[in-house]
Parts: C-alpha cells; structure tokens; sequence
C-alpha cells in the first residue's frame, strides 16, 4: 500500500471538528487519495494512495484544499444540549450489519446502495410512521411527498453548488440524435460496463437527484404569501449525496431515506418550532432507549466555504445534530453517527424563492431531517437482534 | 479627527464592502449592522477578520458575538487597542 506524507503548516491549532471534516473531505481532493489521517499534533498528515495514484498530483492538491479549509477557520464553543444512556449498558454489536447480510435482512446492491427487510425494514418504517404521526399531531404538518429528481435550477438556488459540490449527483441522457444513439447502443451492446462514445452525446444534466426533502417545499412556495401560521410540512423521501471513499454501509450510503419536518414562517415561529423538535426527538430516542447526545454542529461545506459557513452555524446556534454511537470501523475507534439534524436557515430560502409571512417579510424556515438507516444501524448495533434486548415499546413492530 | 471618529470610519468602510449595494458610511452608529444596514449574517466572520486585519489585534469572539453596531465596534477596538 503505497503512503505519502504531507507536512501542513497552519496559524492557528487545528481542532477535532476541523480536522475530522478536512480528513472526510480530503478524499475528494485528488484522484487516487483512500484516505487522510492527521498525526498526533496534527501538522502532518498519512495519505493511503490507491495503486496508481500520481504522488505528486496528490500533494499539490492536497496541500492547496488543506490550506483553504483552515485558512480562516474560527473555532466556537460546542453545546451539548442533552444526553441519554441506555438503561442496560452493553457493548455495541461491532459486526451487526454482516450479521443482518447473513440473515437476508440487508442486501449490498452496490456503492452506497442497500437493500432492507425484516426487522431493519420494519423499525425503519415504524420509526418513520411515528415521525410523520407526531409531525401531524402535535404540529398539524401535512404530510407531502416529492420527487426523488429536483431541477438543477433549484439546486443551484438553495446555495448547493456553492456549499456541497462533491456531493452533487447530476443526472443526464443522451440528447436527442438517432446517430448519437445508435453509436451509444453498438458500443454498449457486449460489453460488461458502461460505455460511453461521445462525451458530447451526454446532455448537460437539467436535473439532479435531490441531496435532501426540504428544497422541494421552498421551491412549491415560490411567490406564495404564507398565512399567520407558517406552514408546517413533513415528508420522506430518499436522498442522494455521493461520498467517494467515505461510502461505509449503512452510516454512509449515496441513497438513503430521510424524513423531514420542515416549517416556514416568522422567526418566531420557526425557532420556537425547532426547540420542540429537539426535545420530541430527545424523548423518542430516549423511548427507544438509545445512547445519544443532542450537540451543536455544522454542515460538512466544501473548501472555501467551510470557515464561513461553519462560523455562521455556530455563531447563531443554526445547528443542532442527535449523535448516536455505532461500530468502530475496525481500528477500535469510537464512532458516532449524525442520525438528526435540527436546523435553522434564517430567512435565506424565504429571500430566494421569495415566499413571504402574513405581514410581508421573507419567511424564516427551518427543518428536522432523519437518516433513516442511520437509526437502523444504531439501533441494531445498540439492541441486537433479539426481540427481547429492545425496548418493550418497539419489539411487537420490529419483530412481528 | 478624534481617534472614536477615526476608528468608526475604518469599520464603516468595512461594514460598506460587506453590506453589498448600501453605504454604510451613512448608516446611523447604532443600526444593527445584520438586521438593519445588510451584511448577510453569513458574513459574520469576514467582519471579524476584516477589523482584526485592519487594526491588528485578535477579537475574542463572545465580545464580537455582543457587537452588532458601528459604535459597539469602535468601542470595542478601542478597548482592545488600549
């Protein structure tokens, strides 16, 4: 296995949070980087090169998005709103999701791609059933549900070229061209994979395959008035964010389920709302008997972005994130997953698609996003597989 | 020009950049530079780092946090430079 080592100089001390995003982002920086770990004090780094890497090319691009992501970071006071532990503490189940393969009840279709049943499919839907429920009870959401392709017009307006550009996943046809077709179609007749004749042939993709549920709601209320209520919305849908080497079972997958609830109105309205959220999703996590902390966070922004928008985050509270443990990737190393977002936009999607409150003002939105198979895994890592080890609440739904 | 006014000039010029399209320069000392005079809240940072750049000292962020206007700036800056 070929390595390489790169020294980085830097201002400023490089905290965990820093340097956890800049080792999730680095694999995306060049061609042939597996993977970037820090050293100790973290002024050099060990790159792993997939066979064939250009060393080189490497650490040129390496060292330039390194330095734009530390360049003007600023690190804020973390907050940890809540914590739970599980009444009976046991180690985590550290090979559960081979242990569901074997059972038939997980299947690996391909990068980031899975297939569910039995009592992962059944918690993820029950999970969802009572997100939706509690969504339309205790806040009057209605549910909607959305396309799993938004134009790339919208993406670019929610600011999602900007902030995440390696996550984009375009879609694209071939244009419109008998010959272009034919050349395609011979060429991909006998073979195993992909083919593709003439890059010219592929359309410049007028839409992507929508990174998150929200943005179809904003986009639905281009121009609208909102009533004295705001609007309150919930909806599932899957989700697409390509995660290059970071792909990793079900903690990481390109195409995952996500429920939100999503709420438009006045900042009153919106912030007052989010609270609620936290502490629903703090009772129904603590219900299902879960290890978990509530804590600010930020967005994963690329590059340029990150400092500013990480600064912005946490400056006004924007985000809170519901971690839950999960299996060391091997190493030992303990691991959480991001299963909840808790989020405030300000008034940035109100000001972009112009829908206003009652009284005129660019609405305030904010939004509670759910990684569905992020719960299946942490809680079947926490609770195992037999009905017994769950909570009594859950176990008729699961293993039914 | 006395040292206050030659402090606020300097942050008004920044806010000015930041605040795209308004002058800042004639906004009143007390307008909250977020709310009411434009900078995108999301620019926060490049204000912090613009005033410590232009007056050379490091700005702890839960004063910067507290400093919403032209004049609590200055006041600040000028407690920092002191």
């Amino acid at each position: 296995m070929a390595m390489l080592q790169i020294e980085i100089t830097h201002r400023a001390p490089i905290d965990d949070d820093l340097a956890a995003d800049v080792a999730k982002q680095a694999v995306y920086a060049a061609p042939g980087v597996k993977s970037f770990r820090w050293d100790g004090p973290r002024q050099n780094a060990s790159v792993e090169l997939e066979a064939g890497a250009d060393a080189a090319v490497v650490e040129d691009k390496l060292r330039r998005f390194v330095s734009t992501m530390v360049a003007k970071y600023r690190r804020l006071p973390k907050h940890l709103l809540r914590t739970n532990t599980r009444k009976v503490s046991r180690p985590l189940i550290g090979d559960i999701e081979d242990q569901l393969a074997r059972r038939g009840f997980l299947r690996r279709l391909g990068p980031g791609q899975v297939g569910l049943s039995g009592p992962p499919l059944a918690f993820l839907r029950t999970l969802d059933s009572r997100l939706s429920a509690l969504a339309r009870e205790r806040f009057a959401a209605r549910e909607h549900a959305y396309p799993a392709l938004i134009p790339t017009q919208v993406l670019h307006r929610c600011g999602y070229f900007e902030s995440f550009p390696h996550s984009v996943s375009m879609v694209t046809h071939l244009v419109e061209d008998f010959d272009a077709i034919e050349r395609f179609r011979k060429a991909n007749g006998s073979v195993p994979s992909l083919v593709i004749p003439d890059p010219a042939a592929l359309a410049p993709a007028p839409v992507c395959l929508s990174p998150a549920v929200c943005y179809h709601l904003y986009q639905s209320l281009e121009g609208e008035s909102l009533g004295p209520q705001g609007v309150v919305v919930t909806a599932m849908g899957r989700c697409f964010r390509y995660e290059s080497k970071n792909l990793r079972g079900l903690e990481r997958l390109w195409d995952f389920g996500m429920r939100e609830i999503i709420c438009c109105g006045s900042e009153t309205t919106v912030s007052a709302l989010r609270e609620t959220l936290v502490s629903m999703a703090g009772d129904e996590a603590a219900e299902l008997d879960l290890d978990f902390t509530i804590e600010s966070a930020n967005d994963p922004f690329f590059s340029a972005t990150y400092a500013e928008r990480a600064y912005w985050q946490s400056r006004n509270a924007l985000k809170f994130e519901l971690m839950l443990p999960i299996p060391s990737a091997g190493d030992g190393t303990p691991r959480r997953t991001a299963a909840a977002s808790f989020n405030l936009h300000e008034d940035f999607f109100g000001k972009t698609f112009s829908f206003t409150t009652h009284d005129g003002q660019p609405a305030f939105t904010g939004c509670s996003a759910w990684g569905l198979e992020r719960w299946v895994l942490a809680a079947f890592a926490q609770h195992g597989l037999e009905a017994a080890s769950w909570p009594e609440g859950w176990r008729r739904e699961v293993f039914a | 020009m006395p040292l206050d006014e030659q402090r606020q000039l300097r942050i008004r010029a920044i806010a000015t950049r930041l605040a795209k399209g308004r002058d800042a320069g004639t906004v009143a000392g007390d307008a909250d530079l977020f709310r009411e005079v434009g900078i995108a809240s999301s620019a926060a940072l490049e204000l912090l780092l613009s005033i410590e750049d232009e007056f050379g000292i490091q700005v702890p962020d839960a004063d910067f946090n507290e400093a919403r206007t032209v004049n609590a700036l200055a006041a600040l800056v000028a407690r920092l430079e002191a």
